[in-house]
């Protein structure tokens, strides 16, 4: 048994040993000498026919600034792939590289963490007092509490005077909504890592393969997709009417929210009621409506059983086998079904996409989020507090300027994440990305491709044929795209914010929680069949006993502040 | 074993062969029950991720490939965790077990032979049950300037306090002739703890080896926790990272497109299985203490 | 040979005990150190406590505030209530199966069959209760999991195991049992191999059959084993699990299923929560050195045996 292992381990490790000695038919090294020396050589000249020069402006000295940072599996699997062709490391790498160069800043990093750790480790930071220079928080209820220590600056000066126009111009796109996130009585203390904010839409799939094969005509109305669901299972091609999870309740309104607009609910927004007051979605009456249908179509066997213990992975099984053709859900859905692509015959499957209709056939307002990957805040004690904002300028200039942009951003798809700061996209990242591809096939001139869609162009065009199928149904220029749709509610202004955006109160950090386990308990126990009325009203008492009355109180405090 | 061996053979009372006929069915179930998981995950870990995703393995892989197992070996960051965690089981269990016998013999003596014996013990056994919490935790650590280094995953785990006590338990079996043999041939406590008590008690040894050889090998937080570069984690901790599902909050669409491409279940059944079977494997080695002792002939007068 | 007793002086006796406090030193100079020192973090129970003050920082004290605003939670007590049942039968049956299991491996008479059982019987303990989870997840499903299949074969009802509050708790139980059996099978192993061979011999010449000799000499050789282990499990008589609940316990069996430090877990998402994390963690050690001392007491006062 013990040699049998030990000839088993040691097979294995020649094994990787040699997978790694493969010639490789690229020169890494003098593409990264010559990306990182065009950058090195051009960016001052650029800032200077820009008129940008002060917001480059190198250091005199070298400066150094003490960062943490965070990294997910998609980093792991990149800086991989970067270490073997670059040599590069999370606290060595084409970043820290040109900050040292171009600005004479030394990025110093304490620690990395992965996502899920992140605020815990940031925490300990915290409570050690071992906070570095410059660092990105995720909760705002951190950066309010930072900011009530004095443990960080506030940056209203800063983002005047020292972050480039056209990052500044980004920032303010959704009217200042992210900014007012970590602003306290004025003072905005963390400048934002943007991203794209329209990734909460909701979208309709259907499975175009049997709406051809049975017949069925695009839907007009909300009923006709419920109609859809049911054909579906009545022909004996599904098993379920409509997909639904609530095993994983962090991501359950992902495929929740869908259903619920179409019946102007929102459970998870701030929305503006008719009298001009802020109301959260979930406790609206509006929700009654699709608790009714869903409880329906529960009672009529159209949802998994088992919807309330299976997580997100496990339910979505059933939609990779066949069992289900109506999928209320973002975007990104396709690319977790594109493994069907592999079960035979399933080679013709065909997704159609359409927007969210109400029961009189027309199309709803969607609510979307201020999303970003956190705020970055400067220390009290940073000597050097404008450091921040020249390596943000200089990312910029890099993944979108240099000669290269897409081997700054997007090489192995997640270069920009180990960047000290990154992301400066619009709001309307994914749409614009969208735009682009469709400008470039249409002209089919891949020189056009600006930014991510380069990175988005390989993926569409792959060889993988799973991975091209699923790209092409979300961005690409297969008839009916979840991307298409987006463009039709940005164009019709049926895009909304969420309302409220503060900081949370006091009140909401010691209930908030408590809060969503009752929504979330109410929901399932209302689909699996308890009464909608009575149930959905001991569920708004209890909430606003709870805290939801002085919640809502609050919400409107900020609103009528910031609007 | 235990008082068979000695045992003439008799007549066999069919009775008897009844009994272990049933004891050894429900035993053999028993395991087969607590073996068909592992082989669940084996089975993913060698299949094609179109029909895991689509929930058809349950025994046998389908369309059967080792990818995953090819992908996971060839990378830096597994062998270098992998190197971590074994360093620090080595050494922290041997930490564990020098501490361990240490300390239970002279906790195990009478109050009338060592008077602090009962504070000592209560000294130890309070700390089960009270924690100061995270950030004081990690203050220690960090004001000592261990993180970073082997020593913040090894010290604070030294004294493992719940195998402590059944060392000591164990340790007070020990016949008490043995000891008084020992000191009238004038050995210090020192030489009698390892001459006589450790190996009279070598299956508790065995067992105390193999659990503190568990929980160095499966401890992931103090990892995260207290090494700041990311070389420097143990396998576990690497592991986590790529086993537990993103948190979606803050990312974006296209990065939660980009996961379903590494959401791969076969490399996460790969990754567990080639993070076990080490462990797994040391098991049967320790076996062979787990026989009776050492019997030193019992001592008269 | 004893010597003759006299009443030594303390120095005297500390002299002759040198060696023993010697021995104990380092443990008890590491306990104090990454123990001891950090239960000054125990004051974080009684403030408002933000990390971004820093430990040593300013925190504003609020008393027991801390400890009424939990109990204030409108699930508090159900989520109690399940603490208490769920670890409590953790603790009956992580006792009685293995020692039964134990029993029933000491029959055994061929090693060959003996060792890999024993080996197989603790490989659930390393699989991460994510994984596990998982694995359960599939098997006691209503529509396709084996246990349904053998019962609606058997003539029954299909049962929703992990999302009926009615069978929530005992599938939790039971699974944790199934997982964590193999390790307490092997202390108990090894208390039984330790028990001297001849008194199996004296019994056997009395004429005691197998099941007398179980009865009469293999218990009561592994009982201190036994209550010891039934004492230290009482130490975490209100940890019920957080591993095993986070990954089962979905919002639909709250009500059964959920436990204090599942429960603090979700307070803390937003912002830590430690004021309330560490009145928690203050709570549930006082409650267990209660259970304990008085276990200890019981067993000094009424059997003159110190526990440990």
């Amino acid at each position: 048994m013990k040699k049998l292992f030990c000839i088993l381990l040691t097979g294995l490790m020649l094994l990787s040993c040699a997978s790694g000695c493969f010639a490789e038919g690229t020169d890494y090294k003098a593409i990264y000498a010559d990306r990182v020396g065009y950058v090195v050589d051009n960016f001052a000249s650029w800032a200077e026919e820009n008129g940008v020069s002060d917001y480059l402006k190198p250091y005199d000295a070298p400066t150094t600034v003490t960062m943490v940072h965070n990294y997910n599996n998609s980093c792991e699997n990149m800086i991989g792939k970067l270490g073997d062709h670059y040599g590069e490391n999370y606290s060595t790498n084409r970043w820290t590289e040109i900050m040292k160069k171009c600005l004479n800043i030394d990025v110093q990093y304490d620690w990395w963490a992965h996502d899920d750790d992140y605020n815990t480790k940031l925490r300990m930071s915290m409570g050690a007092s071992t906070l570095p220079d410059v660092f990105v928080v995720n909760q705002q209820s951190d950066v309010a509490q930072l900011a009530e220590a004095g443990q960080i600056i506030p940056l209203n000066d800063l983002i005047e005077k020292c972050a480039l126009p056209e990052i500044r111009e980004r920032w303010y796109m959704d009217g200042g909504l992210t900014l007012s996130m970590v602003t306290i009585d004025g003072q905005i203390y963390g400048f934002p890592q943007t991203l794209s904010h329209t990734d909460d839409a909701a979208y309709i799939f259907i499975r175009s393969d049997w709406m051809k094969e049975l017949g069925i005509e695009e839907p007009r109305t909300i009923e006709d997709v419920w109609d859809i669901g049911y054909k579906f299972v009545e022909a004996g091609k599904a098993k379920y009417g409509v997909f639904l999870e609530a095993g994983q309740p962090s991501v359950m309104y992902d495929y929740l929210r869908g259903m619920c607009e179409a019946y102007h609910a929102y459970p998870q927004t701030w929305v503006v009621t008719d009298d001009g007051k802020l109301q959260f979605g979930a406790t609206q009456d509006a929700m009654r409506a699709p608790l009714k249908q869903l409880q329906k179509m529960y009672a009529d066997g159209m949802i998994d059983p088992e919807f309330a213990t299976k997580d997100e992975t496990k339910a979505f099984e059933e939609i990779i086998n066949g069992n289900i053709g109506l999928v209320f859900g973002p975007h990104w859905v396709m690319t977790f079904v594109m493994n069907m692509y592999d079960l035979e015959p399933t080679k013709d499957v065909t997704w159609y996409c359409c927007a969210i209709p109400d029961s009189d056939g027309n199309i709803v307002p969607e609510a979307i989020k201020t999303n970003n990957r956190g705020f970055v805040c400067i220390n009290a004690n940073c000597k050097n507090p404008e450091a921040a904002f020249k390596m943000l300028n200089l990312y910029h200039y890099a993944s979108y300027y240099s000669n290269d942009p897409t081997w700054w951003g997007y090489e192995e798809s997640y270069s920009r994440m180990i960047a000290p700061v990154w992301s400066t996209v619009k709001p309307t990242d994914n749409l614009d990305t969208y735009e682009n591809l469709q400008k470039v096939f249409a002209a089919n001139d891949p020189s056009l491709l600006e930014g991510k869609a380069v990175s988005y162009y390989g993926n569409i065009t792959s060889s993988d044929y799973k991975k091209a199928w699923a790209w092409n149904q979300m961005f690409g220029t297969a008839d009916y795209t979840p991307m298409k749709v987006l463009k039709y509610l940005n164009e019709n202004g049926l895009l909304f914010y969420n309302a409220y955006v503060g900081a949370p109160s006091i009140t909401y950090q010691d209930y908030w929680s408590t809060m969503d386990d009752l929504t979330t308990q109410m929901l399932i126990k209302v689909i699996m069949g308890a009464d909608v009325d009575t149930t959905f009203d001991e569920y708004v008492k209890q909430w606003n006993a709870i805290g939801g009355e002085k919640i809502t109180e609050e919400a409107n405090e900020w609103y009528q502040q910031h609007r | 074993m235990t008082g068979n061996t000695a045992r003439k053979k008799r007549y066999v009372n069919p009775g008897r062969i009844a009994f272990q006929s049933v004891n050894i069915t429900l035993l053999v179930l028993l395991a087969a029950i607590c073996l068909l998981p592992f082989i669940h995950v084996i089975a993913v870990s060698l299949s094609n991720n179109a029909y895991i995703d689509a929930g058809m393995i349950t025994f046998w892989p389908m369309g059967t490939n080792v990818q995953s197992y090819g992908y996971l070996l060839d990378k830096a960051a597994f062998w270098n965790a992998f190197r971590m965690s074994v360093f620090r089981l080595v050494l922290g269990t041997a930490i564990n077990l020098i501490l361990l016998c240490l300390t239970a013999y002279p906790l195990s003596k009478p109050k009338g032979k060592f008077h602090g014996r009962t504070f000592y013990a209560w000294f130890f056994f309070v700390t089960m049950l009270v924690n100061g919490g995270l950030i004081p935790n990690y203050m220690v650590v960090s004001t000592l300037k261990l993180r970073n280094t082997i020593w913040a995953l090894v010290l604070p785990t030294a004294v493992q306090v719940y195998d402590l006590i059944l060392m000591l338990n164990f340790f007070r079996q020990v016949p008490g002739e043995l000891e008084d043999a020992a000191l009238i041939d004038g050995a210090s406590h020192f030489r009698t703890m390892l001459e006589i008590y450790v190996p009279v008690s070598m299956p508790a040894i065995a067992t105390m080896t193999l659990f503190c050889m568990v929980y160095h090998w499966n401890q992931w937080f103090d990892g995260m926790l207290y090494m700041d570069n990311v070389n420097l984690r143990p396998l576990q901790t690497f592991l986590r990272q790529t086993l537990i599902g993103q948190d979606y909050t803050f990312a974006d669409g296209d990065e939660i497109a980009a996961f379903a491409e590494i959401n791969d279940r076969s490399l996460r059944c790969a990754q567990i299985i080639i993070a076990t079977i080490p462990i797994l494997c040391s098991y049967p080695f320790l076996q062979r203490y787990f026989v009776k002792g050492i019997i030193v002939g019992s001592v008269k007068g | 040979m004893k010597k003759t007793a006299k009443r030594s002086k303390p120095a005297q006796i500390l002299r002759k005990e040198a060696q023993l406090h010697l021995m104990v030193l380092p443990a008890v100079l590491l306990v104090l150190i990454f123990s001891y020192f950090p239960l000054y973090g125990l004051k974080i129970a009684f403030q408002r406590f933000l990390p971004a003050k820093g430990l040593f920082g300013s925190q504003r004290f609020v008393g027991l505030d801390n400890f009424k605003y939990v109990l204030s939670l409108p699930n508090f007590l159900p989520v109690l209530r399940n603490t208490f049942i769920i670890a409590g039968a953790k603790i009956v049956l992580n006792l009685l199966v293995p020692v039964t299991v134990a029993l029933m491996l000491n029959e055994v008479n061929s090693s060959r069959i003996k060792r890999p059982i024993q080996t197989i019987i603790y490989f659930p303990h390393f699989l991460s209760w994510i994984i596990f989870g998982g694995i359960l997840i599939d098997l006691l499903s209503p529509s396709s999991g084996i246990v349904n299949k053998i019962i609606t074969a058997l003539g029954g009802k299909a049962v929703y195991f992990l999302g009926d509050n009615r069978y929530f708790r005992g599938t939790v139980i039971l699974t944790d049992v199934w997982k964590n059996f193999g390790y307490g099978t092997i202390v108990y192993l090894a208390a039984i191999t330790g028990i001297d061979v001849t008194l199996y011999e004296a019994a056997q010449i009395d004429g005691a059959n197998r099941w007398q000799q179980t009865w009469h000499v293999t218990l009561p050789g592994i009982r201190m084993t036994v209550v010891l282990m039934m004492v230290l499990a009482l130490g975490r008589v209100l940890n019920a699990g957080f591993d095993q609940l986070y990954n089962l316990c979905k919002p639909i069996v709250y009500e059964s299923g959920d436990i204090l430090d599942t429960f603090v877990y979700r307070l803390g998402l937003e912002n830590g929560s430690f004021g309330p994390a560490t009145a928690v963690g203050l709570f549930r050690s006082v409650v267990s050195l209660v259970f304990i001392s008085t276990a200890y007491a019981v067993a000094y006062k009424w059997f003159d045996y110190r526990l440990f």
